[in-house]
């Protein structure tokens, strides 16, 4: 390992407690008692962690933002490992300007996306439904899935795909029992990261939300707009938590290196 | 009938000709290689026995069933390829039970088949281990069991060594060679390493720009190569311009540096102006004045258990390995003379065919 020299060191080490100081803050305001946001230092309670439960419109929320980060992650996989398969392996025509479409949702700007999807989906009659907003967030989300997705089938060894089918295995086989095991730690990496970037979208979300269908960012944020209780902070504190015992499972599973940066066997 | 019979398969994709009018009859439990240099269409004709690519003219006959047509996973046939391309999520004993399971075999077959393949390879103790836990020389082992269990009509190697280091690469081949004679399989073996190739082969297939060259025994094409390209590519050659004076039958007398010699020579060559080409290892160094050339050493180096000279000479640069007997009694600028037997030289034509 290199070490670094003391100019490095300082500033990675003020990139990292610039990077978590908001954070832990969040967490810190979350436990105070008083009313307003506030950071404790001589009280402390756990009364806006009980008040989340009591709200039921944030639970609910919850879970919609939950079941919509799963159904739009799902669904953009579904689609890109196909594609990306086509993209990676053979060369046509259209190759350039399909990963250019694929990849598109990356650099529109999400205030146009969001009256796009919108009036897309009033024409569909499909607003304010969980089907409409999980097609706009796997239409959003796509970029993450695929990037992965193809960078692990790049990266793939094609001879063990022709070994299997030398001995013996259809081609329905070789991809389920060699090709898929071994692209299986980009695609989980992509499926996170979509599902990360689904559950706190907001800016296009809140385009295409309905009082029915709010999301957690897009409920927090007409909250923020009118009070300022330290319910927020709770909330985020749980999602914090949430995230890195996620982060941690993950770890332990397959390598966060190997989700994230991919290509590591 | 020969066993393996491929008849005038070529390949072209798009206006390149990988392989062009490839013939070649291999009999049951031969090993033969594929020797040429890159480009030369040796791992194009393996895929296409293989039945990764299908061939754009001609026949693949295997047992005199033609097997052109059938599909990559219906033609029974084992690969060890370059990378291995073991299967990195299963482990050894599991990478090998992957063709008995697509054949259905009953759990107790598939066991008793799986530690006789492993046992063959030495491989017993490791068979609950991931290939990344593996060395690349035990990985190409399993490689070779996971090949060979599911008892293939033919065995395709291509380059399978060619990761490995120099010492390791050649107990593998002796270890190869062993099983592949204990099995009796009929083994290809794709290459660009001539020594690998020669320790290996029964056969030896010399390919150059898609077509092949020369067939025969390992020694037969070393001793008597067809033209220049085999000669240079197996191993090294000295070649000295000569003039081509009379050819009768198998012999020929040239003439070179004023005197004249009678050499075995090849059908085909026609030329007056030919090449006269001389082994390395059959030049000997003599004293200044009684050699057939006169020359001056420029460079000797140590190989252990032989040592090569570069010698300066009116025709060119001379390679010459001696024999390491004793320590000779010979040093950089000494001037010397170069000596061979008539026989040891061939006749070949200048241009390449």
């Amino acid at each position: 390992m290199n070490k670094n020299g003391p100019l490095a060191l300082v500033f990675h080490t003020l990139f990292i407690v610039f990077m978590v100081a908001p954070l832990a803050v969040v967490v810190w305001v979350a436990f105070t008692p008083l009313g307003y946001l506030q950071v404790p230092t001589t009280q402390w309670s756990l009364r806006w962690f009980y008040a989340i439960f009591e709200n039921e419109g944030f639970i609910e929320s919850f879970w919609l933002s939950l079941a919509l980060g799963i159904a739009s992650a799902s669904l953009a996989l579904a689609c890109a490992v196909p594609a990306a398969l086509a993209l990676a392996r053979y060369s046509f025509k259209a190759r350039g300007f399909l990963v250019g479409l694929f990849l598109s949702p990356l650099v529109i700007p999400s205030v146009v996306l969001g009256i796009a999807f919108l009036r897309f989906l009033t024409q569909l009659n499909i607003t304010g439904t969980f089907f409409g907003m999980a097609l706009c967030h796997a239409v959003f989300v796509m970029p993450f899935v695929l990037r992965l997705a193809l960078a692990s089938i790049t990266g793939m060894d094609r001879s063990a795909e022709q070994a299997a089918v030398s001995l013996g295995a259809t081609h329905g086989t070789t991809f389920r029992r060699v090709t898929l095991p071994m692209i299986l730690p980009g695609l989980v990496g992509g499926w996170v990261l979509a599902f990360i970037t689904s559950f706190d979208e907001l800016t296009v979300t809140i385009f295409i939300s309905s009082p029915s269908t709010t999301t957690l960012p897009v409920r927090l944020f007409n909250h923020i707009t009118q009070t300022t209780t330290p319910i927020v902070a709770s909330i985020s504190a749980v999602i914090i938590f949430l995230s890195v015992a996620a982060i941690l499972i993950l770890d332990r599973l397959y390598g966060l290196d190997r989700l994230l940066v991919g290509s590591k066997r | 009938m020969s066993f393996l019979n491929l008849q005038e398969i070529s390949k072209s994709f798009g206006g390149f000709v990988a392989v062009d009018q490839f013939n070649l009859e291999v009999d049951k439990g031969e090993f033969v290689s594929l020797l040429g240099p890159s480009g030369c269409g040796k791992t194009t004709t393996l895929q296409m026995i293989a039945g990764f690519l299908d061939p754009s003219h001609g026949q693949i006959m295997v047992g005199g069933e033609d097997l052109t047509a059938r599909p990559a996973n219906q033609r029974n046939i084992g690969i060890v390829f370059q990378s291995y391309a073991l299967f990195p999520h299963l482990t050894a004993a599991q990478n090998v039970a992957f063709g008995l399971e697509m054949r259905k075999a009953t759990q107790g077959e598939r066991q008793e088949k799986i530690d006789r393949a492993l046992d063959l390879v030495h491989l017993s103790a490791f068979r609950d281990r991931y290939p990344k836990q593996l060395s690349g020389g035990q990985q190409q082992r399993v490689a070779l069991a996971r090949a060979i269990v599911i008892e293939p009509t033919i065995l395709l190697l291509d380059e399978p060594m060619s990761n490995l280091d120099a010492k390791l690469r050649e107990d593998m081949q002796l270890e190869l060679r062993s099983i592949q004679e204990k099995l009796g399989i009929t083994t290809i073996l794709v290459t660009h390493d001539q020594n690998e190739a020669m320790a290996l082969s029964d056969r030896i297939a010399v390919m150059n720009e898609g077509r092949i060259v020369q067939v025969g025994k390992p020694h037969e094409i070393y001793e008597d190569p067809a033209n220049v390209f085999v000669s240079s590519f197996l191993g090294k050659n000295n070649l000295l311009a000569v003039e081509v004076e009379d050819i009768s039958g198998s012999k020929a007398s040239v003439r070179f540096n004023g005197q004249s010699l009678t050499v075995p020579c090849r059908e085909g060559v026609t030329n007056k102006e030919a090449w006269l080409s001389i082994r390395p290892e059959k030049v000997q160094l003599t004293d200044k004045g009684s050699g057939l050339l006169e020359g001056q050493i420029k460079t000797r180096v140590f190989f252990g258990n032989h040592w090569l000279y570069q010698i300066e000479t009116a025709s060119g640069e001379f390679l010459v390995y001696s024999q390491n007997t004793a320590v000779p009694n010979t040093a950089p600028r000494d001037a010397v003379g170069l000596n061979w037997q008539a026989d040891d030289a061939r006749l070949l034509n200048m241009d390449a065919s």
